[in-house]
């Protein structure tokens, strides 16, 4: 498309912003720089939610885990602006009496009713004032709790009433935001003592239990796809590889129903769990599911959408993939980005090449 | 019973008439489609053929229009899959796509009539894939070859371009 000749100079104001809405957002962080009349355009709220309501749906990939940038300290950051937010330290004071040994991210939310963007934490904290012998006895000289810190806010971390239950070392799969309520499978704490899926109530902020086939368990990814909160599950029938897809149908009566049904070419992994995309194009339905392996190198691409139930591409990421995700692009400002006593983040890092940013995306 | 298809006539603001089947046009133009409906009731028993004027828009321009709905919209000619061809796995490619790719491959003045032309029809496949067609022009280019491409004088003094470009100096 080089044919040269005539003039763009005829496009209204309106019509260039219908095109700019179009771009990618590095390209209209370009397109500022052309004249005034692009920036006033570029830099409209109504346009930049519009942009970021129209940009496609893109997967990005973690290599590695955490969020922590140092230990206790939490960022949020968008990759496309570059732009970042210190989150308030989860440390509480203690004095040195206390050690601090865990603070891991289940979950980032927007809380409706404040506006504020908050992170969901599992804390773990040591007591070393009780006598070394009451140590071994007792529970609770290690105090296990989930709190809750505020982005943009000074406020302290805030415990929440629900504690979750033992478990020394916490870990927690990324969650599926449905229904105003996020939603972990099985990779938390909760689900080996209680079987259920874990749920957030990111309104009321109310951990909640969701009751979950229990095949559902082992091998298996939540998803959100065509609308509905669905479990993808790999298993083993006979000498051959299913993939099922089941979806809550009913939410609230915690019905399951059968969706699809593929017979997948590869043994699963000795791995515990899979991590399943849907892709959700607006008003179609899905016909593409992505499933990949933690700490495998490759993600399959399995078609919904035929009966020939065959992996239809392997895409092979070249290193150990530990999540995936679906985001899109926003330019989108954020008042709380704008605080002064951000200390500089590395954007030169390697990981915000490779992967397109990492951290808790909005 | 032989079926006979409606045509309606579009008057170019050059005056050149195009006939085009009424079924296509009022699936693909929101704007023709109203004209129509406005225009029904007192044609209902005439056997006289429609003529809309379309002050808007060139012959040139209109001609070009009408090829793309026609392509588009005919549900006789378009075959193959439905529309939401997104996520078509590696190495389908839509059926139109191609179609799609020669008919935005025009010089600018051309493209901005179709993209003006279809705002005013209220084609919106069309309106996107020409607004699309616009952004593919600004994507690698520098700032000084989209200033030249879209006729634009660079209003920013040397302190707010410095400015402008410092904040986000990485997408430069």
């Amino acid at each position: 498309m080089e044919v040269s000749g005539g003039s763009m100079d005829a496009l209204t104001d309106d019509n260039l912003a219908d095109v700019l809405v179009r771009l990618d957002a590095v390209s209209v962080l370009r397109c500022r720089a052309v004249c005034k009349s692009w920036r006033r355009i570029a830099t409209d709220r109504s346009f930049l939610a519009a942009h970021a309501a129209g940009r496609p749906r893109e997967m990005i990939i973690k290599t590695k885990y955490g969020y922590a940038r140092s230990a206790f300290t939490f960022v949020v950051c968008n990759p496309i602006t570059r732009q970042w937010a210190n989150l308030p330290s989860p440390v509480p004071r203690c004095r040195g009496a206390c050690d601090f040994r865990a603070a891991v991210a289940c979950g980032f939310y927007l809380h409706a009713s404040s506006g504020e963007y908050r992170l969901l934490l599992h804390c773990v904290v040591r007591d070393w004032r009780l006598p070394l012998p009451r140590r071994q006895e007792r529970d609770d000289w290690e105090s296990r709790y989930y709190c809750v810190l505020s982005v943009g806010s000074a406020a302290l971390p805030r415990r929440l009433p629900h504690a979750p239950p033992t478990m020394s070392v916490p870990y927690y799969d990324d969650p599926v935001s449905y229904r105003g309520t996020l939603h972990w499978l099985s990779g938390h704490p909760e689900g080996r003592s209680t079987g259920k899926m874990l749920a957030f109530d990111t309104d009321s902020e109310e951990c909640l239990e969701t009751e979950a086939e229990e095949a559902m368990m082992r091998m298996s990814g939540l998803l959100e796809l065509d609308g509905e909160l669905s479990v993808a599950t790999i298993y083993k029938k006979g000498n051959r590889t299913m993939l099922d897809v089941w979806a809550l149908e009913d939410y609230e009566a915690e019905k399951w129903a059968l969706r699809h049904r593929l017979n997948v070419q590869r043994p699963p992994r000795s791995a515990s769990t899979i991590m399943a995309m849907g892709n959700p194009p607006h008003g179609s339905s899905s016909v593409i599911l992505l499933v990949g392996f933690p700490r495998a190198r490759d993600v399959m691409v399995y078609s919904l959408k035929d009966n020939k139930n065959k992996v239809r591409k392997k895409i092979d990421f070249g290193g150990s993939v530990t999540c995936f995700r679906v985001f899109s692009e926003s330019l989108v400002p954020h008042d709380f980005f704008d605080s002064p006593d951000t200390v500089p983040l590395k954007f030169s890092n390697p990981l915000f090449n490779q992967s397109r940013g990492r951290g808790v995306y909005i | 019973m032989a079926s006979e298809k409606k045509v309606v006539f579009l008057r170019s603001s050059d005056g050149e008439a195009f006939e085009v089947s009424e079924e296509v046009i009022s699936a693909a133009s929101v704007t023709i489609k109203g004209m129509i409906d406005e225009e029904s009731p007192s044609r209902a028993d005439t056997a006289a053929t429609t003529t809309l004027a379309i002050p808007n828009v060139t012959a040139a321009t209109l001609s070009r229009v009408l090829h793309y709905v026609n392509k588009h919209f005919d549900a006789a000619a378009v075959v193959g899959r439905p529309d939401d061809y997104i996520f078509c796995a590696p190495g389908d490619e839509h059926p139109l796509a191609r179609f799609d790719d020669d008919f935005v491959d025009v010089d600018n003045d051309t493209l901005i009539d179709l993209v003006h032309a279809a705002e005013y029809l209220h084609i919106k496949k069309l309106f996107d894939l020409t607004c699309k067609a616009v952004a593919d022009k600004l994507k690698g280019r520098t700032i000084d070859q989209i200033r030249e491409t879209f006729g634009i004088v660079n209003d920013y003094t040397v302190e707010e371009e410095v400015e402008v470009y410092r904040e986000n100096s990485w997408a430069f």
